[in-house]
């Protein structure tokens, strides 16, 4: 008896002509690109006319479901959002939770390819097997939440929301959409291509069970995994308190300010901002997507004061302190909220504001912007101001309309040397900074990364400090890095090659996308190679070995890399900011650039280096920064794909 | 004492693991149609809640089925299939909601409570879910209560104390 193939579905949608169709993708692409991330990737190649603008209706929106989406694997709940993102003008893969992923395959897709634009605002419902357009000219110039309260008003709130605000209506390039109010994806503006194709919404539910191949096998590799998950040190105390668990690492690190000169100072962050703050004041509740039994969505409600009962959410709110209390200065917790409340509604990106934000306040600062530029708002990092500029931003108005299109456009408009003074990547701003948490494979993909500055795909031990060589060696043990790599990444006086590792993580992130795993701590490092291969074939009944899957993974992250090379992206693109060799001031002394343990001083020529160990270890060459044809040859792409070699 | 499903609503966060494990166990596919426990969502309180049959005594679901095909069986009320017709009036009898319909098969389903090993709450991440005699809910209640009854009473006696 042949075993259960479950098919992976994908619902083509013209917005222009309402018109969709089904397709199931061959098994032959199932197994070379594995599902999620992957085969979103391959339709990506498919679907996305190279060089067009990002706004234009043929760019589509590929959504798709990880392939153990809706299923009980632990923290399986991740959806991947491709497009080409015009902040970047790369074709990018944006990665979210909450239900949508579920909802989807109950709705009986894998993968929705949006392409159009429609007549009239609208939503998109898909629900058992069909998809219909629904006016939503009463929605558009609604905020996000207020948009999702209403579909859910109507519909029931266990229909998974992924909507837009104002700012994506407006095209504004650093918006994002957010799931269910409280998942944020795609950075860089998936919200303004889907408000470029009048599109508020796209809602999804449905009654088809997810079918499951082999379920005893199934069972047990969950099983496994939830044996080891339960051996996590203080599980009860991450369901209770987020990533505060981890706040004096975080303060051991310390937070960037002023345009990342400078560190803030750890007790005032503590007084502000820490543990006890979160737990007294911010926190409302904890709440986890669907399978995953780790939360960081965070309920929040401020308790006391002028904004008492203001009810918000995001993924912990550590991060919102960053962005806006210290980043933008706006004062003490409740204020935090309020702006970052108000960031959500819009659907501004809240780091990606942020960092644009205190980077024009820099500036102004230094006087390369002044009133005149700003049309007489002074830039400075207060409530007040921040706020304006926020909605000036969502709604381009006057400067706003620089900072709506984000680095590049500040960089047009008053100079390209700027590039030196600004944290960012191919026009998106680094989330990490290496000064602080050392160089690691996550701040060093940020420059690589083809979506532009972008961590996740660098997730490894070195996300935090402190970590020995021994939990590397086993970083790659379990993530099936061959002998010879693992020689590689551990041969240097560096102790660990973290551009070597990084194009063994980027791989490792893109299977995980495409199960639909979460990479993010503490969950995703919980995952082994052969837990992903054990899990995905007794899942999908199409039978991969950890070794296929490793394969399968540098195959998508090789595709990812060449749409974009298709864009005219190239290792010019792949730049190091100047102001890393700059060392931040801290109360405790000069932060500067060091590998990650800290065997010395980084300079440009070592990143220079590092960046040639990564293309080395890519097998791809070393004056173009692009996938050379032996490589692609050896992925078996040139055959898959169905082109000629050359 | 029958043992029940006791969920407590300060531990969960509403990750669905029950609703998922259910309609695994039960189905060997993953359909939230198909799961006898179901999770509720306020996000905006932050409540998260699990609903399922508490296996009442005296169960009406079973007085009403025209078919006779409930039944209990040590204080667990069950539901042999191939006498269910389908007529849902064990759904709209029960007071809570519990009773669910399988629409592939057509016929009634509930929480069977696993054989006396209920998944929902081997799986629950966080203790929400719990497998215990009411009784002994009921007595950690009334042990919370002394405590605190207690430190009253301590403090009111200490004060008599000194009047005298």
């Amino acid at each position: 008896m042949t075993k259960k193939e479950i098919p992976t579905k994908v619902l083509e949608i013209d917005l222009s002509s309402v018109k969709g169709t089904i397709n199931i993708v061959d098994r032959d692409i199932q197994q070379a690109f594995i599902g999620g991330f992957g085969i979103g990737v391959k339709l990506a190649y498919d679907h996305i006319e190279p060089r067009l603008n990002p706004f234009d209706p043929r760019n589509p929106i590929i959504i798709s479901a990880g392939a153990l989406g809706g299923t009980l694997v632990p923290s399986s709940s991740r959806v991947a959002a491709i497009t080409k993102y015009p902040l970047t003008e790369t074709v990018g893969m944006g990665n979210g939770s909450m239900s949508l992923s579920q909802k989807l395959r109950a709705a009986g897709f894998d993968h929705l390819v949006i392409s159009g634009k429609a007549e009239v605002p609208s939503v998109l419902r898909i629900f058992d097997n069909k998809f219909e357009l629904l006016d939503a000219r009463d929605l558009w110039g609604k905020d996000l939440y207020e948009t999702t309260d209403s579909i859910w008003d109507r519909f029931g709130n266990d229909w998974s929301v992924l909507a837009i605000g104002q700012a994506g209506e407006n095209l504004v390039e650093i918006s994002m959409a957010l799931i269910d109010k409280i998942a944020s994806i795609g950075k860089g503006g998936l919200a303004a291509v889907m408000g470029s194709k009048n599109l508020k919404a796209i809602i999804a539910n449905g009654t088809h069970p997810v079918p499951i191949s082999d379920p005893d096998r199934f069972l047990s590799a969950v099983d496994a995994f939830y044996q080891r998950f339960k051996t996590i040190p203080n599980r009860d105390e991450f369901i209770d308190v987020g990533v505060y668990w981890k706040w004096d690492k975080s303060m051991e690190e310390g937070f960037p300010m002023r345009g990342g000169n400078e560190v803030f100072s750890k007790e005032k962050a503590t007084e502000l901002y820490g543990k006890d703050v979160y737990l007294g004041k911010v926190k409302k509740g904890r709440a986890g997507c669907p399978s995953c039994p780790m939360p960081d969505k965070e309920i929040m409600e401020v308790k006391e004061g002028e904004f008492k009962g203001l009810t918000t959410y995001a993924s912990g709110f550590v991060g919102r302190a960053w962005n806006y209390g210290i980043k933008c200065g706006v004062g003490n917790y409740d204020r935090v909220l309020k702006v970052h409340d108000r960031a959500n509604r819009l659907g501004i990106c809240s780091h990606a504001f942020s960092s644009l934000y205190d980077f024009a306040v820099m500036l102004f600062e230094k006087g390369r912007i002044d009133l005149k530029d700003t049309e007489g708002v002074k830039l400075k990092r207060d409530f007040e101001t921040t706020q304006k500029v926020m909605e000036m931003t969502a709604f381009r108005e006057g400067f706003g309309d620089i900072l709506a299109r984000g680095y590049k456009a500040l960089f047009d408009r008053f100079g390209e040397d700027l590039k030196a003074d600004a944290l960012q990547a191919k026009g998106m701003d680094m989330l990490y900074e290496p000064r602080l948490n050392r160089l690691g494979a996550k701040t060093f993909i940020m420059v690589v990364n083809p979506r532009g500055g972008q961590h996740q795909p660098g997730t490894t031990p070195a996300d935090s400090l402190g970590r020995t060589v021994d939990d590397f060696r086993a970083y790659c043990k379990t993530t099936g890095v061959s002998k010879d790599a693992t020689n590689r990444i551990f041969d240097g006086p560096m102790k660990v090659n973290m551009a070597r590792l990084a194009k063994h993580s980027q791989e490792f992130y893109s299977i995980m996308c495409s199960l639909g795993i979460c990479s993010k701590a503490p969950m995703g490092p919980l995952y082994s190679l052969d837990d992903c291969a054990e899990l995905y074939s007794s899942a999908s009944g199409v039978e991969l070995s950890p070794s296929d899957l490793k394969q399968a993974g540098e195959r998508i992250w090789n595709l990812y890399k060449m749409i974009n090379v298709r864009e005219g992206f190239g290792k010019a693109d792949d730049q190091f900011p100047h102001k890393w060799l700059i060392p931040m001031k801290g109360e405790e002394g000069e932060r500067p650039l060091m590998d990650y343990f800290e065997t010395k001083h980084l300079t440009m020529e070592d990143l220079q280096k590092l960046l040639g160990d990564y293309y080395d270890e890519c097998g791809w060459d070393q004056e173009t920064g692009v996938p050379t044809k032996g490589k692609l040859e050896e992925l078996g792409l040139y055959e898959i794909l169905g082109v000629e070699n050359g | 004492m029958a043992k029940m499903v006791i969920f407590d609503a300060k531990k969960c966060i509403g990750c669905k693991i029950c609703e998922l494990i259910c309609s695994f166990s039960n189905t060997k596919e993953f359909g939230i149609s198909n799961a006898r426990i179901r999770n509720f969502i306020d996000l905006q309180e932050a409540v998260f809640f699990s609903l399922t049959c508490v296996q009442c005594k005296d169960p009406l679901c079973l007085k009403v089925c025209p078919s006779h095909a409930l039944y209990q069986e040590d204080g667990v009320i069950k539901i042999q299939s191939t006498k269910c017709i389908g007529c849902k009036l064990c759904m709209l009898t029960c007071p809570f909601g519990n009773m669910h319909f399988d629409d592939e098969r057509g016929v009634a389903i509930k929480c069977e409570l696993c054989g006396g090993n209920p998944k929902c709450v081997e799986y629950c991440p966080t203790g929400a879910l719990r497998y215990q005699e009411i009784e002994t809910v009921a007595l950690e209640k009334q042990k919370t209560l002394f405590a605190k009854l207690k430190e009253t009473y301590l403090e009111s006696r200490a004060v008599w104390e000194t009047e005298k």
